[in-house]
């Protein structure tokens, strides 16, 4: 009876994926090194310098998970890219504030201040489609 | 500064803008320089080779040039939600200078802080929040805790205990078929 139970639930999945509607989705994502849950219209802030102009449209390939109201798909480690795809505008290319770095030693007349500035991005996610 | 007394926000970008479409938002850049001193030549280099391709590529941000005598070169730039910044060019070299122009056109324009989050949605969840309660049986609303039905432990694999008494059983009832310490030792 466990089987039955898996493969009506299985069946449940596969007709919520077949129809047209499953409602609004979130994945996570892995990107820059950190796994990210998104949603479509969020902004996301990562920690590099992405190669893509301002205003281009990415398309994020490693998605570990999908899910929606009722059902949560989750890939071994990624979902393949026929199943999702996750798409992202980058919207905005800067660097941080100025991070201090200052240090010394101690009755040694050593002393050192430095500015530092790191490249950032931000991305705004358009879309997550299921069976794109 | 220590980071806890600096100005903070959250990640925020101007409206909607990425949703539909992307729009530029650097708007007018002032670009005021010398025309005789040293510390504006890499300003005037850059107006003479690099200047025109900038705005080949940008038609919609709009650049003045304000030469200015005597004065040190500066860079000011104006962004659709009304920020301004100024930035000094001062003995800069070309290269730089078109390195920080490109780095404005890609700005949205908001004021650069230390940001609390790295993350910014405006729904939050879309399974719901978990709680305690999720997936587990209505019955136990009406259930009085704590209770001895619900809290004995799941029948699991034999534990090593109730194997070998199991066994010592078996053995001093006669019948020396230790076979659950047999099986084990197989294994």
């Amino acid at each position: 009876d466990e089987t039955s139970e898996s493969s009506e639930l299985v069946e449940k999945v596969n007709s919520q994926l077949n129809s047209e509607d499953v409602g609004r989705l979130f994945a996570v994502v892995h990107l820059g090194g950190l796994q990210r849950k998104v949603t479509t219209e969020d902004l996301i802030l990562v920690g590099k310098r992405i190669e893509a102009d301002v205003g281009d449209r990415i398309i994020l390939n490693k998605v570990l998970l999908v899910g929606s109201k009722d059902f949560t798909l989750l890939g071994r480690p990624v979902l393949h890219q026929d199943v999702v795809k996750v798409e992202a505008t980058v919207v905005e290319k800067t660097l941080t504030r100025p991070i201090i770095r200052s240090y010394y030693r101690r009755r040694k007349k050593f002393r050192r201040f430095k500015l530092q500035r790191f490249p950032q991005s931000v991305l705004r996610i358009n879309s997550i489609q299921l069976n794109p | 500064m220590p980071s806890r007394v600096t100005p903070s926000s959250y990640l925020r970008n101007v409206l909607q803008n990425g949703v539909g479409r992307y729009v530029c938002q650097l708007q007018r850049v002032t670009l005021s320089f010398c025309k005789s001193t040293n510390p504006s030549r890499g300003a005037r280099d850059f107006i003479e080779n690099h200047l025109l391709e900038f705005t080949r590529n940008n038609p919609g941000v709009v650049i003045y040039l304000d030469p200015k005598r005597h004065h040190s070169p500066k860079l000011c730039v104006e962004y659709l939600n009304g920020r301004t910044e100024t930035m000094s060019i001062d003995r800069y070299p070309a290269e730089d200078i078109c390195q920080w122009l490109d780095h404005f056109r890609t700005r949205s324009g908001v004021q650069i802080n230390r940001l609390r989050k790295n993350w910014h949605t405006d729904t939050p969840s879309i399974q719901g929040t978990w709680t305690p309660a999720t997936n587990r049986p209505t019955s136990w609303n009406v259930t009085e805790f704590p209770c001895q039905e619900i809290s004995r432990r799941l029948p699991d694999k034999e534990t090593a205990t109730e194997r070998i008494l199991s066994a010592a059983k078996a053995l001093r009832e006669g019948s020396p078929t230790n076979a659950a310490i047999g099986k084990e030792t197989e294994l």
